[in-house]
């Protein structure tokens, strides 16, 4: 036996009576939330062999409370452990302005600038007045993957063509 | 307020949500608009599974959850290191 999660969200929260139903869903040791767009989420922890038989048993437990899931629009069952690792995911990246790319590349802000021109350099997840941000694990791989050529980059053939 | 939630409940303060304590005992988290989201009891009956419930609600919500700071990342590990 495990244990599970298992979620199910409902597209309009007049529809089944948010206030009571948050009640009763708490007094079988499940939780009720909103999304703030008018979906409700009821979430139910059972113990269970399997995922089939998790979602069975917490559709019996609502129903033990006069809830019935058939206007659930969606229903999610995950092992307890896995719930867990997503709540405590963060929702943002690290992000780095153009400082702290130039110390990870090892070059100025102004270097890192005309970089940020380049088409395989990462695109910035955010643009403000203040500077670019970027996600550190893009830059991290920019840096794996970038061929560096220090000094002053070689004339091209057409150029020596246009001098001679 | 449990003080489970502290910490949950200021980083939500700092980010426009409403955090308040009704008279039952429970505290409930407002969005930025004003509308009720999840609530968490002074004495959650499994704690660990009502704080999971509680954040995949308000991050649901939209409340943009930063990763650990250097400092934060660095306690962590040295935890880490003392469990073993």
């Amino acid at each position: 036996m495990s244990d599970w999660t298992v979620t199910y969200m409902f597209a309009d929260m007049h529809l089944i009576g948010f206030d009571d139903v948050e009640v009763d869903v708490e007094s079988i040791g499940g939780a009720a939330s909103t999304d703030g767009e008018g979906n409700v989420f009821l979430t139910m922890h059972v113990s269970a062999a399997t995922a089939d038989a998790a979602q069975t048993a917490a559709t019996g437990d609502l129903r033990g409370v006069g809830i019935s899931v058939e206007p659930a629009i969606a229903v999610e069952t995950l092992m307890f452990e896995e719930y867990e690792r997503r709540a405590n995911r963060p929702t943002l990246p690290v992000l780095v302005g153009a400082a702290e790319v130039g110390e990870m590349l090892g070059v100025t802000r102004q270097r890192v600038h005309q970089l940020s021109r380049l088409r395989r350099f990462p695109a910035p997840l955010v643009r403000v007045r203040m500077g670019l941000l970027w996600d550190e694990r893009a830059i991290a791989r920019f840096e794996r993957e970038w061929n560096r050529k220090p000094g002053r980059p070689p004339e091209t053939v057409e150029r020596d063509a246009a001098v001679v | 307020m449990n003080s489970d939630i502290t910490k949950l409940a200021k980083w939500a303060q700092s980010q426009g949500w409403t955090v308040t304590d009704d008279a039952s005992g429970y505290t409930r988290f407002l969005d930025p608009g004003g509308t009720y989201i999840a609530r968490y009891p002074a004495t959650p009956s499994n704690s660990r599974r009502r704080m999971a419930d509680l954040t995949v609600a308000l991050k649901r919500a939209g409340l943009q959850i930063p990763p650990p700071s250097k400092k934060e990342q660095r306690a962590l590990r040295r935890m880490e290191i003392e469990d073993e």
